[in-house]
């Protein structure tokens, strides 16, 4: 970076409009070399030192504001006669301010945005509707946090922890993210579920498609794109791993199906343990023959089991610690 | 925008808006003209495309392209120096770090006006309008690189400023 390069960094942080990528560049150079160093002091002195107070005292506005009434109210006796400089020049300023407002926005400084948060407590589960129409159903223990309105940005951001199922509202001028701390999911328009704890993050994508990043600083370090029917999931070292294998019945907490074909009565009796939140023991001789089809749907457990059971010749009963499937 | 909006936002900026173009016009009367003329462009346009809070940096930026187009067309020579306040209350006893401070105000901002004409024109809009180097040379009609010459010329010259009070601090 150039001494200049470095003195229009160093004006946007004396005001405030600073990005954090210009902000880290500009850390960065500093860091290099201790006469980076004393440049950027030596440039804080002279901000500093030519920081004025602005006069304005000296200035009458009512007296102003008559003048100007005067102007703008339609009813004129005499025409207001432009000095010959401003004929030319409106055009200009025109031209120019509105080139420049495109620039503006990216560089005013972050003005105080209202934020309306909503939590669920254990065991809750509620459906909110965002500012654009996004609906989302949240899981228990989750949390979410956005705007009052999505206009100011160009990006719609909601900050977001737990569990939730999004369906987002198709807007491919303003790309819909949902932000943890380390972890973003960029979407279009789309449905999809996201788990965001202290130990898990992923994603699976209902319909539309999805980018899921893992981020540092605010900076992505690494993503991954994900369709629909797939599903990404970070491991404790950040490192995104896609998979095809996706089991719907991790949604049914949201739909409140649970759909099996074939399934293992191992697999079927994990679903439902998380499903309805209790422990299911199960003391079956040579379960893999025991294999599932058909779909629960809305009803409580001891409905379920009764229905898998009764189609398996299997027992159930309930125990002090849940519940317990037996053969015998 | 309805007319009495129009009021009380002329009556929030327009002060404001007056002192940051005088600093580069040095003639407060002109400034109110510039900046009154500024305004009624903005009422007649009535730009709809603006973010809440924009209106505000959007009016001065138009003021400020008003006062850059007065200075050109009138190639002003320098005038008398402006008075810059330090900002801080005469009453009470200064301390030595406030004096030094002043004193450090007082020399700087006197090097500033005695900057050359153009080179101070594009250090106080990098510095006070926050205009990039690009946006500096379209408005003043010319290149980015005599811009940054001129950056670099300016900070030179405050540099050797800071420089000169800080020896004469040591003794």
């Amino acid at each position: 970076m150039n001494e200049e390069q470095v003195w229009e960094l160093m004006v946007k942080m004396h005001h405030h409009t600073i990005s954090m990528p210009e902000a880290e560049k500009l850390n960065d150079w500093i860091q290099q070399h201790a006469a980076n160093r004393q440049l950027a002091e030596s440039m804080s002195k002279i901000l500093r030192n030519t920081d004025v107070v602005p006069e304005t005292q000296k200035y009458n506005t009512e007296k102003a504001w008559i003048q100007v009434e005067k102007r703008i109210t339609p009813d004129l006796k005499t025409k207001y006669l432009t000095p010959q400089v401003f004929r030319w020049a409106a055009a200009a300023i025109l031209t120019i301010g509105f080139i420049g407002i495109a620039h503006w926005q990216m560089n005013s400084a972050p003005r105080a945005i209202e934020l309306t948060s909503v939590s669920t407590q254990a065991r809750e589960l509620r459906k909110i509707v965002l500012p654009d129409g996004t609906q989302v159903w949240m899981n228990a223990h989750s949390s979410i946090s956005y705007p009052t309105d999505f206009d100011a940005d160009s990006l719609r951001v909601v900050r977001f922890t737990g569990e939730a199922f999004f369906e987002v509202t198709h807007n491919p001028k303003k790309p819909f993210v949902v932000k943890s701390e380390d972890y973003h999911t960029r979407v279009l328009g789309t449905s999809f579920n996201v788990r965001l704890t202290e130990n898990e993050a992923s994603v699976m994508v209902l319909s539309g498609k999805v980018r899921f990043s893992y981020n540092e600083d605010g900076m992505p370090k690494s993503s991954v794109d994900i369709e629909k029917g797939y599903q990404a999931v970070a491991n404790k070292n950040h490192q995104l791993v896609k998979s095809g294998l996706v089991n719907m019945n991790t949604l049914a907490w949201r739909t409140g199906i649970l759909e099996f074909k074939n399934e293992t009565i191992a697999h079927v009796i994990k679903d439902l343990s998380q499903h309805y939140h209790v422990s299911i023991q199960s003391q079956i001789d040579e379960p893999q023959e025991y294999l599932f089809t058909g779909t629960i749907e809305q009803v409580s457990v001891e409905t379920a089991l009764e229905t898998i059971c009764y189609s398996l010749h299997l027992r159930w009963k309930k125990t002090p610690h849940g519940y317990l499937i037996s053969n015998r | 925008m309805e007319k009495k909006e129009f009021s009380a936002f002329f009556q929030r900026h327009y002060a404001y808006v007056c002192a940051s173009v005088n600093l580069l016009v040095r003639d407060p009367a002109v400034s109110e003209d510039l900046v009154q003329e500024a305004f009624v462009k903005f009422w007649e346009t009535k730009p709809v495309l603006l973010r809440d809070g924009a209106a505000p940096r959007y009016v001065k930026r138009m003021a400020i392209n008003n006062a850059l187009m007065y200075l050109r067309s009138k190639k002003t020579k320098e005038k008398q120096l402006i008075d810059f306040s330090a900002g801080q209350s005469a009453s009470r006893n200064p301390t030595e770090e406030e004096i030094f401070h002043r004193e450090s105000q007082q020399r700087l901002t006197t090097a500033l006006q005695q900057l050359p004409q153009g080179c101070r024109e594009v250090f106080m809009l990098s510095r006070y309008e926050q205009m990039t180097y690009h946006e500096i040379a379209e408005q003043l009609n010319i290149s980015t690189k005599t811009v940054e010459n001129q950056i670099h010329k300016a900070l030179k010259i405050l540099r050797e400023s800071l420089l000169a009070m800080a020896l004469f601090y040591i003794f």
